[in-house]
């Protein structure tokens, strides 16, 4: 009893970190790379955030929205921006973009 | 507004008269409004007509106008608090006289966005900008924050957008520049909803209900006496009444529930499921030892 004051203090400033921390982590653990798009069908199924390379083009992603209902969530500010080939079209590709179904 | 034509509610009348029939009311046939009202999907209309009055010169630049408002986009699948057909959402539009400061003030709102979501949410995001089949209409940039659902499904928390000179050119909003040149203005628009409790709720809660980030629970503490009679009840109301001022001089929220009329244990799983952070337990013996029992909602954990 003596001193609780200062002992919930702490306890919430680590209660907010700690749930930050899990959904920090939830999202690491499902957030990965995709090369394919028959991988790509397969995944999409489990949820979470899949980095992919595509063409560029609202055809491809439109495709992509039409036969998976995921969607390009958006072309993130940050993480990797090595170049490779769309894993529809085999084009060139800038960088991964960010994929999900969504609400 | 042709980005939302297909999803705006359209007042055709403006009164219901008895039915005919004699059960309840129908729409009055004689009130048909001349000209049709749209309800507002979003307040570039009213806030561009403004804008045009209110900027003439470089020096009536940048503007802010903040509000909160409720807007419609009539939905065929509502979904509680991430799609209602009426919701109230934060809306900022800006104008500005060069484009640099423009984006500027569009990434400045995202960064604002992000930082609630993950400081005060507790919501992880991702930043980005929207590929162009995503983009809102008339922008020229839509950049975003993205959120992730517990069963695996994003979430668009927020947007904010570069809208560059495109809805100067359609209100027609013009100033005159330090060189003393016509131009139109460069704009943003930025909003967050009620949708980001949708965000909350579903980022955090557990099968005992919500889970609420300290920063923006309602009561960040609460506190239930464990006791058998009256007198008891009255000896730890002393020892939480010497207590309750000391948390809240730390600026810790509290609520002490001593209502007779619920079980502590009916508490407990109302608290759960309200989401409270902290529970704070006290009965006779912790009385007599000097203790408390506290209770974490997030791990569901508990110690004296």
């Amino acid at each position: 009893m003596e001193g609780i004051e200062n002992y919930i203090e702490t306890l919430l400033g680590d209660i907010q970190a700690n749930i930050f921390k899990k959904a920090l982590d939830y999202r690491a653990s499902v957030t990965r790379e995709v090369n394919s798009y028959e991988e790509f069908k397969v995944e999409i199924e489990k949820g979470g955030f899949l980095l992919c390379h595509w063409d560029g083009t609202p055809e491809t992603e439109e495709k992509i929205k039409d036969e998976t209902k995921a969607t390009i969530r958006c072309i993130p500010f940050d993480g990797d921006k090595t170049p490779g080939k769309c894993m529809v079209t085999g084009k060139p590709s800038a960088r991964r973009v960010v994929f999900a179904r969504a609400y | 507004m042709e980005g939302f034509a297909k999803e705006c509610a359209v007042v055709t009348h403006y009164r219901l008269k008895a039915s005919p029939d004699g059960k309840g009311v129908v729409v009055d046939p004689e009130a048909k409004l001349e000209e049709e009202l749209i309800v507002r999907p979003t307040s570039e209309t009213i806030i561009w007509s403004t804008y045009k009055n209110w900027i003439q010169s470089y020096r009536d630049l940048p503007i802010l106008c903040n509000q909160w408002a409720n807007v419609v986009r009539w939905e065929m699948r509502t979904r509680l608090f991430l799609r209602t057909a009426e919701f109230l959402w934060q809306e900022g539009h800006t104008a500005h006289a060069t484009e640099t400061e423009a984006i500027e003030e569009a990434r400045k709102m995202l960064e604002v966005y992000a930082d609630f979501a993950e400081r005060f949410m507790a919501v992880p995001v991702l930043k980005g900008v929207k590929s162009a089949n995503e983009r809102f209409a008339g922008a020229i940039e839509t950049f975003c924050i993205e959120a992730l659902m517990q069963d695996g499904k994003a979430l668009q928390a927020g947007t904010s957008h570069f809208l560059g000179q495109n809805f100067a050119k359609a209100f027609d909003v013009t100033f005159v520049d330090r060189n003393n040149k016509q131009d139109y203005v460069w704009a943003t628009s930025w909003g967050v909803s009620t949708r980001l409790m949708g965000a909350l709720i579903m980022a955090h809660s557990d099968d005992n209900g919500l889970v609420l980030p300290p920063k923006l629970a309602p009561f960040q503490v609460v506190v239930v006496p464990i006791y058998k009679n009256d007198e008891q009840l009255a000896a730890i109301s002393e020892r939480v009444d010497d207590m309750l001022p000391k948390l809240k001089a730390k600026g810790i929220s509290v609520k002490y529930d001593n209502n007779d009329t619920k079980k502590p244990g009916w508490k407990f799983a109302e608290y759960e499921l309200k989401g409270a952070p902290v529970r704070l337990a006290i009965g006779l013996r912790d009385l007599e030892n000097g203790t408390v029992e506290v209770a974490r909602r997030d791990t569901l954990t508990k110690r004296r």
